[in-house]
Formats: C-alpha cells, sequence, structure tokens
C-alpha cells in the first residue's frame, strides 16, 4: 500500500496556489477568538493589502487617504474590532479571485482595487449576483455592476465579438458563474479556518438598491475593482461565530 | 475514434469554455449538468477523462467521483477537477479518491489545456483561443 499523501505533495502535484502567508495565519488567529492585539497588528502591518482594506474599513466616510483620521494599524485594529478584521482577512482569497478571473478568464491585464467612497455610486437599475452561504458562519457575496458592464463580461466570459449575440439569459447564467468562483474561493478560505459553512445556488437579479446590507449581527465591507471600461463593487458581509444576539464572544480579543 | 471528453458541471458558461478550450484537440466533448447525469453518461459513453465540478444540484462532484471509483468498468477513467473550491482539507479527500488532477477556477483556457494534454497524452492540433 502506498503512503498517504502530504499536503505539500498534493498542493505541488496539482499546481495549487497558496493562500498568503499572512491571510492564513490571521484567519486561523481570530477563529480562535483569543487573538492578542499586538500579534494581529503585526500581521496585518506585514500584508500590504490588508492593511490598505482595514485603513479604508476604519474610515469609512474618507474617500482617499488624505482624509483618513484613524492611521495606523493598531488604531484601526481596535477601532473596527475582530469581527471586521476576520471579514478582511477571510475575504481576502474573494478580492483575489476577481482580479483573477478577470485577468485569467476575461482578457484583462491590469485590475485596480479602489476605495468605493472615492467611486460614485451606481445609479438606477443595475446588476446584483449573489451567493449566501450558512452553517457555523453565515454571510453573503454581493457583485454589483452597470448593465452595460454586466453585458461585456458576459462578452467576454464567451469570448463573442459583440454584446448584441447575447441573450439575457447568458448573461445571467454569467453573472452567476463570476459570483459562484468569487464566493468559492471566499468559503474555501473559511472551511480551511474551521468554518463549516454551504454555499446557496446564485441568484442574479435587476436592482436599484445599492445600499451595502450586513448579516444580522456581523460585519461588512464593499471593494470595487476598477479596469478599463469595468467597474465591479464586491460587498462581503459575514457573522463568523454566527451569533444571533450580538457581540464577540466572551474573552475575544484584546 | 477520437478521444471523448466528458465535462459535467451545472453552469453553461463553464461547459461552454471547456468546450472552447478543448477545441485545441481533436476529440469530442460531451456534457452532463450533474453528477448523477455524469455518471450516466460516464456509463454509457465511456469518455477518456472526465472533467468534474464540486458543487452541482442534484448529486455533487465528490460524491460522482466516489461512486465512479466504485463501478469496475468506470474507475480507471482519469477525472479532473475543476472547481472554485481549494479548501485544502476537501483537496485532500479528493486527492484521496484518486483523482488525477486539479484546476481552480478562476483558470485560463491554457492551463486546462496544459492538464488534459498532460492527463490523456496528447499535445494541442491548434493554439488554445486565449480567454
Amino acid at each position: 500500500m502506498s503512503a498517504p499523501l502530504t499536503l505539500d505533495e498534493v498542493e505541488r502535484r496539482f499546481g495549487l496556489e497558496p493562500i498568503p502567508e499572512g491571510v492564513e495565519r490571521l484567519t486561523k488567529l481570530l477563529a480562535r477568538q483569543n487573538a492578542h492585539l499586538d500579534t494581529v497588528t503585526d500581521i496585518v502591518r506585514d500584508d500590504k493589502l490588508l492593511t490598505l482594506r482595514l485603513l479604508r474599513s476604519a474610515n469609512p466616510h474618507a474617500s482617499r487617504p488624505e482624509e483618513y483620521t484613524i492611521t495606523t494599524v493598531k488604531n484601526a485594529v481596535l477601532q473596527n474590532g475582530l469581527c471586521v478584521l476576520f471579514l478582511l482577512a477571510a475575504g481576502d482569497p474573494a478580492a483575489r479571485a476577481i482580479g483573477k478571473t478577470f485577468r485569467h478568464m476575461l482578457g484583462v491585464e491590469k485590475v485596480a482595487l479602489l476605495n468605493a467612497n472615492s467611486l460614485e455610486a451606481l445609479k438606477g437599475e443595475h446588476f446584483l449576483g449573489e451567493v449566501d452561504f450558512n452553517g457555523r458562519t453565515e454571510g453573503s457575496v454581493r457583485l454589483r455592476m452597470a448593465v452595460p458592464v454586466a453585458y461585456e463580461i458576459a462578452r467576454r466570459l464567451l469570448d463573442l465579438k459583440d454584446a448584441k449575440e447575447l441573450s439575457d439569459t447568458d448573461v445571467h447564467d454569467a453573472l452567476a458563474e463570476v459570483a459562484n468562483i468569487v464566493a468559492g474561493n471566499f468559503q474555501s478560505n473559511l472551511r480551511d479556518a474551521g468554518f463549516e459553512c454551504r454555499l446557496q445556488t446564485p441568484r442574479v437579479s435587476r436592482t436599484s438598491d445599492f445600499k451595502l446590507r450586513t448579516v444580522l449581527n456581523g460585519a461588512s465591507e464593499r471593494m470595487a475593482f476598477d479596469m478599463p471600461g469595468i467597474t465591479i463593487y464586491l460587498d462581503l458581509s459575514i457573522n463568523p461565530w454566527n451569533e444571533k444576539r450580538g457581540g464577540i464572544p466572551a474573552g475575544a480579543g484584546k | 475514434m477520437p478521444t471523448k471528453v466528458l465535462s459535467v458541471d451545472d453552469s453553461k458558461i463553464i461547459r461552454m469554455i471547456v468546450r472552447r478550450a478543448l477545441a485545441a484537440f481533436d476529440c469530442t466533448v460531451v456534457e452532463a449538468v450533474n453528477g448523477e447525469e455524469g455518471l450516466a453518461r460516464a456509463a454509457s459513453e465511456k469518455p477518456d477523462l472526465i472533467i468534474l465540478d464540486i458543487t452541482m444540484p442534484v448529486m455533487d462532484g465528490v460524491t460522482m467521483l466516489a461512486r465512479l471509483k466504485e463501478t469496475a468498468d468506470l474507475k480507471d477513467i482519469p477525472v479532473i477537477m475543476l472547481t472554485a473550491e481549494s479548501g485544502r482539507e476537501n483537496v485532500m479527500h479528493i486527492a484521496q479518491l484518486g483523482v488525477r488532477d486539479y484546476l481552480v477556477k478562476p483558470f485560463k483556457d491554457e492551463q486546462l489545456v496544459e492538464k488534459v494534454g498532460r492527463v490523456l497524452s496528447l499535445k494541442p492540433a491548434a493554439a488554445p483561443v486565449a480567454a
């Protein structure tokens, strides 16, 4: 009988990309709910993307760094609390999945992660692709984009010359698949940290409601991704410990 | 006889992308939309390779893979998982079930072509269409 495979061997054989070390450490540390402030602060400081997202989250009304009132990682951690920090860490693969989807499947070279506050809100009807998940942790992944952007994404995914060749069903299917890919990457990181949860079937609709929605007692974050001719918004919301009555469990924190 | 590949995914978009990528090979692509249908098509078509999603209604890809490996005349068909699920515990479980290769969505057409070519020992007849 052959020896059981190790994780390293499997990752190498399949060419799986590792999760960034800081993200993995932070997710697992926060999952245990006894994270020490200094340890958390050090891990975030070592990861540029996490630092950027944390400071944006701690300054929700600022549209650029010059307007920040909270400027250090330590103060941002204190301001946000562990639930938001968990969302930032656990949501990292979802944010990366957006970039990879556009680079690998839509032929976009450069994808910029912008401060959603610096952009004008989507006005009027837009497309919403959403996937809920529930179990030990619950939350949602929502993608929003203007109607022509949704058609452009479907056109690129299907490698068509003209968006006029697309049916509404094609656009719905394309957005459902992109939402599913992003949610699947998000869920994988959660499950690796011990947060068993199941993805629901993706839903695609048109809506005029651009509000960032948050699951009960959870945290939420809106990110904006900008490419030539395409801007999409990613809303993540999570209640990691599925606390129905609010608050982080006793013993968590500083 | 041309090589036959079974693509099992509930997403029409992904099935279309797989078909487009495999146009690089001289092969026939047949499709199924869930694990149950996938098992039936595997039995009737006897494909040379199965490309399999995980999260699907009716029967998921992990259950289909386990059933394939329990079926004497299907167990040797190589399977490539094509999924957004990359949780390491799940990947380990799937590796132990005997999957040949694993590709995480999002992916490039070229990555799929390379993995399919390696499993089937085929060289693409034409350059893969860029995604």
